[in-house]
């Protein structure tokens, strides 16, 4: 029980732990039953595991796309024709 | 005596019972990867108080939640726009550009708050969210533009902070090094919250330009009041004037911002929880960047304005004059605010490469990843900040040139990362409750397409600097 105690003095995280079990919780949530919820609430998850679907290019989104394609083309038009001239 | 050893039992039973309890939480917790581990022990503090009710507690959650907003709003007054603020003082003085400034509160708010419900919606980065939604061509497009602008930024960071090191007789090969082990220590070896901690300690010297504008000799502060009311521009509109206006706009937000606080809130792991505290983090960061923005103008406006060759002096002859009016100790101020300006900026900048890596690659993208075990992650900011201390040592470099590649490269690139924010916000499938709101969505429009033609005409005046004439 002594070495228990020991391991569970040290470092930042046991510190946390202890207050956690010191705390009186006021909503109702007990993190030793409701762990899972815990997790799931506070995005403690490897997200990279989780699939994003592709997002459906429609509406003003098709419109946006567009205006960034021609936005890009002037710009680097522009750029070279007003670096070749420094040079 | 048999009522005192049975409370004795019940004692250690209790006793017992707690640690059971905690080391089954331990054990919940070594189960999850070290990264997301750390996390949740920063989650569970903040688990912890909320449980807590009363205004003293409320306020210790509000100081525990932010931090990526503040750290955003100063590392974006980074040595090039400690600069660009001093210099448009000693052109303009004390007129126009100090009502700007605080136009610029609710411009670099309005966009900023947006990267904080996405961060705390999705749990996922900027770079991440635009290569998985929108392909990649686009995520590979965002991630090259903000590696190249980052690296060209970080150039000019450590030009300032060289140069404000040599006000204290070190050389720049001296600084650079100092620089480099700085940021590399501070980046490998701190974890999340003490990393955040650190960087808001620093970020607090950047509000050395507050105290200084008292030392201003016979500063008016009627000639400052004045100025909201005047709106007054020394010299009248000017293709100078646009130009300072477009600097100045150039450097409330830049790329990387973008990037930096939506990946900062998804490590630090705020939540849909903590929107309100993001919020609130965000605003107090965009009071403390403009608050310091008007103080440079100010002192420089008082001081540099008005003195011969004003209109076109470099940051070493504002310094000069600054040491020669307000005395030694102050313009050492200044040059330490330089210093603190290019440091913090590099730090925030060199994260957000290797964030935004991470997240268009699928690696662990934490800063509570231990050196050793994610070294790949850390890698590509490194690498940047290593670049830029080499480049800024080589002779005779073409600084100029350096500094408006910068600007094109932004400028290209700014209205690319600004309408993918949008285009987020307005995704109901992930933003679900928190998407834009109406009045949300029209000021956002209305000052991302402001900003989408200032860039565009900053990036084209750059090219041709007499296009608005001479």
């Amino acid at each position: 029980m002594t070495l228990d105690n020991k391991k569970i003095k040290n470092g930042r995280e046991d510190r946390m732990i202890k207050k956690l079990n010191n705390s009186k919780p006021q909503n109702g949530t007990n993190l030793e039953e409701d762990w899972d919820n815990f997790v799931q609430e506070e995005g403690l998850i490897d997200y990279n595991k989780i699939p994003l679907k592709r997002a459906e290019i429609k509406g003003w989104v098709k419109f946006a796309f567009w205006f960034l394609r021609i936005y890009i083309v002037i710009m680097i038009v522009l750029v070279i024709v007003g670096f070749s001239r420094i040079h | 005596m048999k009522d005192v050893k049975a409370q004795k039992d019940i004692k250690n039973m209790k006793e017992m019972e707690d640690i059971k309890k905690m080391k089954d939480i331990k054990d919940k917790l070594d189960k999850l990867p070290v990264d997301i581990k750390l996390r949740a022990v920063d989650r569970l503090k903040i688990h912890i108080m909320r449980q807590k009710y009363g205004y003293f507690s409320r306020l210790c959650l509000l100081l525990s939640l932010i931090g990526p907003g503040i750290l955003v709003m100063i590392a974006d007054n980074d040595a090039g726009g400690v600069i660009t603020y001093a210099q448009t003082g000693s052109i303009f003085g004390l007129g126009f550009f100090i009502p700007f400034m605080v136009l610029m509160l609710p411009v670099a708010y309005i966009v900023q708050e947006m990267t904080v419900r996405l961060g705390a919606v999705t749990h996922r980065g900027h770079a991440e969210m635009i290569w998985k939604r929108y392909g990649k061509f686009w995520g590979a497009f965002s991630l090259a533009d903000l590696v190249i602008a980052n690296i060209l930024t970080l150039i000019t960071e450590f030009i300032g902070i060289t140069l404000g090191m040599q006000f204290f007789g070190v050389s720049p090969v001296v600084s650079s090094m100092i620089a480099l082990v700085v940021v590399f220590s501070i980046q490998l070896f701190l974890r999340y919250y003490t990393w955040e901690w650190i960087s808001l300690s620093i970020a607090a010297l950047n509000l050395v330009f507050v105290p200084l504008v008292f030392f201003v000799p016979h500063l008016h502060w009627n000639a400052v009041a004045d100025s909201f009311k005047t709106w007054h521009i020394s010299g009248g509109v000017s293709s100078l004037f646009i130009y300072v206006v477009l600097a100045n706009l150039g450097t409330t937000i830049a790329p990387w911002m973008l990037f930096f606080q939506q990946s900062s809130v998804v490590d630090k792991g705020l939540t849909v929880k903590d929107i309100r505290d993001g919020q609130i983090d965000t605003f107090l960061g965009s009071f403390f960047m403009v608050l310091v923005a008007i103080a440079i103008v100010i002192i420089t406006g008082s001081v540099v304005h008005g003195v011969q060759g004003s209109s076109n002096m470099s940051i070493d002859q504002i310094l000069h004059i600054i040491s020669i009016k307000m005395g030694i100790v102050p313009m050492k101020l200044f040059a330490l605010g330089l210093i603190e300006a290019g440091l913090i900026a590099t730090i925030a900048i060199s994260a957000s490469t290797s964030w935004a890596a991470g997240e268009a690659l699928g690696w662990p993208k934490s800063i509570n990843l231990p050196p050793l075990q994610g070294w790949y992650f850390y890698l590509p900011g490194l690498i940047s900040v290593l670049i830029a201390g080499g480049v800024v040592l080589i002779p005779n470099i073409p600084l100029g040139f350096l500094n408006l590649t910068v600007q094109v490269v932004a400028s290209i690139f700014m209205p690319a990362a600004m309408l993918f924010l949008l285009m987020l916000l307005n995704d109901k499938e992930i933003m679900g409750e928190h998407i834009n709101k109406k009045w949300q969505n029209i000021s956002a429009f209305i000052i991302v397409g402001f900003l989408i033609i200032m860039n565009g005409l900053y990036g084209i005046t750059v090219v041709f600097p007499h296009m608005f004439g001479r």
